[in-house]
């Protein structure tokens, strides 16, 4: 028997060691760097992309894979502070880059983004409190996005209810709201159709001129009126206009399938006429291929005002390759990477000069996933790249406003690398495309310009106090809103209780860690200094306010000097 | 030790090697790296492997704070002794299971094929309605159908059909469950409501048809019903203290899980007129009994701490007993007023009050089958059938035989069921607040085993995680040593 044993750890052993020759980082001769991120198609197109974009700019070669098993928050927290991050951190715009700067996982790339040009001004101004702390970046946007109220003109139409204007009050939504589901569920047993598919308390509540912190972000000030004011009106909509679906109707619609969740498909099948997302709800909307699109900007309080975030990549501290990580930031802020982010309509490019492209306001239609079409090995990958630019190059400069037929579709030269029977039917399968899809194409038009420029003048980044993780505070805040829903407290009671419990755990985080202290203190009393301007009607200055929101709303109410 | 002793001993902790090793790194080492972190001030932000900060021990701080200051522990906490209400009737259930299977099912009688009919017209009957629109009522018929073909395949198949049947839920995977229950639990789409819809509106009609002072006459009756399972504790508790069986000291807790229906009674609006009719109906007892006491010329006195554990299991059993009953009066006395808009089934997992019992059903339903069961059916086999001969030449009826043969024998394996789930209970919740509920809506759902999660890994703390931790430990321990202490007493008596 114990040689049986002996045996299968010997066995044991062999599998070990031949698992670990087979390890990819063992059989690659360059050094391999892991981009954790989300498991998107298109992530395969960008990573080749990428490796053609080193070879063309003379930069050192790597090879950079894809790793989505470990995309989860807590995997990343993890494995960064015990020292196996992924060199390139996905998903690591505004609130998790803050937190992940805080706990000490990212490396300061304010020099790299000087000598390789991805700094904050070759991105939206908005971003960069997404992107620094204190001044020192920390990664560069992979996309940027604004949420907007992305509108299904069909289902409007069928009701026989005008279409939204483009900025609109609460009252118009309100109006325009109860008309919509009032002809849209007449006649039925129970309400099916209803006229957005949530709240956005955040954007609402600026809307009315007030954030969840003050001016320096040392205390929460959900316990005003206005927040009051806000939660009734919701509740008003939710169970009373019935405009906004309640969680159980939410949880009522059964579909669950598919890119974005059940709120696309329900977009798409006429439940929901509104839908709030960025651009990249297109990823999914072309998919379904009918639909005929607008966009509108959150109804307001009085002041007209969006979210913004991105999605950034980041360096890993930990990295054995950061020096060439470093590369890739810059990739997101080249032309290539840019272009492929206009043309998939994940969302906005890192850099708005891309957004003023005829290929970013009236796209036509993609070329086929290649690599699915044909099943080309990994090596010839770059070649599927090339064709790809080659192609849109030709296609970017068509006349959009004259009918062009595809036949007379300029033919863009077949790239070297690539078999002449792959070229051919490439070209074909294009062809048949732009038959089929042309119509789907024109009806987007006109909705991209509404989220760069949203992005451009309303958009505005959540606010993050440096003095309580953001993550906490939202489920504090998110916990009582749905306790209020759920008629267990008052609007009076929720609102006081918001500013309480998020003020407390300001407080237990400054116990837990005294050097925030003098930081607070100093605020605290700028704080005070701010109101007491406010209060006499005197001008503050614009550096005194480290709330992005108030930043832009002081100057927008002409109260800074 | 010879030679040959000390190389058999050596051979045998070569081969042990791995697996103690392994038991050292991943679950001694961890065990002891938690209860240190408990008294430290390990956060993630401040200390990790990219930071200079010290950790430095702050004593009991994690735990003063845990009890004094966290304002949502006892709401969680709470949240976790809910879920575990539903153990004694998991129990129940188990060991109904397990009688029913112990049972020979062998089909081939006249009533096996009359199921075999019956249940066949059934299914073809849901179906057609289906084929015809009436959707509801199809599915309603369609379950019955189902239970009836279960019937008969055991009846065809004999126990193991069932066995398996029923162990099927314990095996399958928890996520895949969780996201089928979910399904089950849609509020316009799932099967459940698609049943209760239609009797919840039978229900209604007739209530409508009942005059609101009759449901009110019905809903003092269980109020009543509450007064009398508190008064009769109050009396027994009085009464094991005249004749010796629990000391002075001994009675303070089971008087105060007691007392507690009467407060919590006199706290809920719809139960206020009620909750006074009970606190005198008790306080009448407790006077009566207490004069009569004090009348006694001979008493048996107890030392204080003596019958603990008995007026414990008296008093937890009388204050379930009584809540079940304040629950009821509240719904029917609230019936009336429900009903005139029609009852319509909740939301379930969707709503504040329903999220709860959703979960504890499902629960539930994963546990009737579970090990329980085939504890109970090795604890059925092992019983001596002398013991039921002689039962059967006493004349006993088949609830006595049960009563006073079978149950008494099984309480080995219900004191260790009983245990366990415990166990299990306090540490439980994790897996469908997260895959279900994400512990919402409003907490409602968050349990002490998702807090610690959200506490170590959302914040960082992971000091003040492993104090909670090991503060449930002690609650685990605690309940586990009361269990042995005065639970033991009944298996070995």
């Amino acid at each position: 028997m114990k040689y049986l044993f002996l045996a299968c750890l010997g066995i044991l052993i062999a599998a070990s060691l031949f698992t670990h020759s087979i390890n990819p980082e063992t059989q690659s001769e360059l050094p391999v760097l892991y981009w954790v991120t989300d498991p998107n198609p298109a992530r395969v197109l960008q990573v080749s992309t990428f490796q053609e974009w080193l070879r063309q700019n003379g930069y050192p070669e790597f090879e950079l894979r894809v790793d989505t098993a470990n995309s989860d928050a807590s995997k990343m927290l993890i494995q960064g502070v015990s020292g196996v991050g992924s060199d390139v951190i996905g998903h690591c715009g505004g609130q998790r880059m803050r937190y992940f700067q805080k706990v000490g996982l990212l490396t300061d790339v304010t020099a790299w983004a000087k000598e390789l040009n991805f700094g904050p001004e070759h991105t939206f101004p908005a971003m960069e409190p997404e992107l620094t702390v204190n001044g020192r970046q920390y990664a560069f946007p992979c996309n940027v996005y604004a949420h907007m109220l992305w509108v299904n003109k069909g289902t409007f139409h069928q009701n026989g209810v005008p279409l939204p204007p483009k900025r609109w009050t609460f009252e118009e939504f309100e109006r325009q709201g109860k008309q919509f589901v009032e002809a849209a569920n007449r006649g039925k047993a129970r309400q099916t159709a209803f006229f957005v598919n949530g709240p956005n308390s955040t954007i609402w509540r600026r809307s009315l001129g007030m954030d969840i912190y003050n001016e320096t972000m040392t205390r929460c000030i959900l316990d005003d009126p206005r927040n009051v004011e806000l939660l009734k009106r919701i509740h008003r909509w939710t169970y009373d206009d019935h405009i906004i679906p309640s969680a159980a109707d939410r949880e009522a619609f059964a579909t669950e399938s598919g890119y974005g969740g059940s709120s696309f498909q329900l977009f798409n099948s006429g439940n929901y006429a509104m839908v709030w997302c960025g651009r990249y709800a297109l990823i999914q909307f072309r998919e379904f291929g009918t639909l005929d699109l607008a966009v509108a900007e959150p109804p307001h309080g009085g002041f007209p005002v969006t979210s913004t975030g991105t999605r950034a990549a980041a360096v890993y501290i930990g990295g054995k390759h950061r020096d060439l990580a470093k590369y890739f930031l810059s990739y997101l802020a080249s032309e290539a990477y840019n272009m492929n982010i206009v043309r998939d309509a994940d969302a906005l490019p890192p850099n708005p000069k891309y957004t003023k492209t005829e290929a970013y306001r009236r796209p036509l239609p993609l070329l086929p996933d290649l690599t699915t079409f044909f099943p080309y090995p990994d090596s010839e990958l770059d070649a599927v790249a090339a064709f790809e630019k080659t192609f849109y190059a030709v296609t970017d400069t068509i006349d959009r406003e004259n009918p062009i037929d595809p036949q007379d579709l300029p033919i863009p030269p077949k790239p070297s690398a690539m078999p002449a029977e792959a070229y051919q039917k490439a070209l074909a399968a294009f062809h048949t495309l732009y038959r089929e899809h042309m119509a789907t194409c024109r009806r987007e038009w006109g909705c991209h310009e509404a989220f760069s420029e949203a992005a451009e003048t309303i958009a505005i980044p959540v606010s993050s106090s440096p003095f309580i993780l953001e993550s906490v505070a939202t489920r504090l805040i998110g916990q009582l809103e749905e306790g209020f829903m759920a008629d267990r407290e008052t609007a009076e009671e929720t609102a006081r209780l918001m500013g309480e419990t998020v003020n407390q755990e300001i407080q237990r985080a400054l116990n837990e860690n005294p050097k925030l202290r003098p930081q607070f203190d100093e605020l605290s009393k700028r704080q005070e200094e701010i109101d007491q301007r406010r209060s006499a009607g005197r001008p503050v200055p614009r550096d005194w306010i480290t709330n992005p929101f108030y930043r832009r709303y002081y100057v927008a109410q002409g109260w800074t000097e | 030790m010879g030679k040959r002793d000390r190389h058999n001993l050596a051979l045998g902790l070569a081969f042990l090697g791995p697996n103690i090793l392994g038991f050292l790194c991943f679950t001694i080492l961890p065990l002891v790296f938690s209860l240190v972190l408990a008294f430290s001030n390990w956060d993630l932000q401040l200390h990790n492997m990219f930071k200079d900060e010290q950790i430095k021990c702050v004593g009991f701080a994690h735990f003063t704070r845990l009890l004094l200051q966290e304002r949502d522990f006892l709401r969680f906490f709470g949240n976790t002794l809910f879920f575990m209400m539903s153990i004694p009737f998991a129990i129940a259930g188990s060991l109904g299971a397990a009688l029913l299977l112990s049972r020979d099912l062998g089909g081939g009688t006249k009533r096996v094929y009359g199921w075999l009919i019956a249940g066949a017209v059934m299914v073809a009957s849901s179906v057609m309605l289906v084929v015809a629109g009436a959707g509801g009522t199809a599915m309603t018929i369609l379950l019955c159908g189902l239970a009836c073909g279960m019937l008969v395949a055991g009846s065809l198949g004999g126990s193991t059909v069932y066995r398996t049947l029923f162990y099927v839920p314990h095996f399958t995977s928890g996520v895949a469950v969780y996201i089928l229950w979910k399904k089950l639990y849609n509020p316009h789409t799932g099967p459940v409501n698609t049943v209760l819809d239609p009797v919840l509106t039978r229900v209604s009609g007739a209530v409508n048809g009942i005059p609101p002072g009759s449901m009110h006459a019905v809903a003092w009756l269980f109020a009543g019903g509450a007064a009398v399972f508190a008064a009769f504790g109050v009396r027994n508790l009085v009464r094991m203290w005249r004749s010796g069986d629990l000391g002075w000291a001994a009675a303070v807790l089971p008087a105060a899980i007691l007392s507690f229906p009467v407060v919590m009674a006199q706290r809920w609006a719809p139960t206020r007129a009620a909750g006074t009719m009970i606190l005198i109906l008790v306080a009448a007892t407790a006077t009566y009994e207490l004069v009569q006491a004090g009348r006694d010329t001979e008493r048996f006195p107890a030392t204080f701490g003596k019958g603990l554990g008995n007026a414990l299991m008296l008093s937890l059993a009388l204050m379930v007993g009584a809540f079940i009953a304040l629950g009821l009066a509240i719904v029917i006395y609230q019936l009336p007023t429900w009903a005139t808009d029609g009852l319509e089934p909740p939301p379930w997992l969707a709503s504040y009050h329903w999220a709860k019992p959703a979960i504890m059903v499902m629960g539930l339903w994963g546990a009737i089958g579970s090990n329980n069961m085939l504890l109970y059916l090795a604890g059925i086999s092992n019983v001596p059938q002398e013991l039921y001969e002689a039962a059967d030449i006493d004349g006993a009826s088949r609830f006595q035989r049960f009563w006073h043969v079978t149950w008494p024998q099984l309480a080995p394996v219900t004191f260790f069921i009983i245990v366990m789930s415990v166990i299990h209970g306090l540490q439980g919740g994790f897996e469908m607040a997260r895959t279900m509920t994400k512990g919402g809506p409003a907490g409602s759902t968050t349990t002490l085993s998702y807090f610690i999660y959200n506490e170590g890994f959302e914040t960082g703390r992971l000091g003040y995680a492993s104090a909670v931790a090991w503060a449930l430990f002690i609650m685990v321990f605690s309940v586990t040593v009361f269990n042995w202490k005065f639970g033991s007493r009944y298996v070995n008596d």
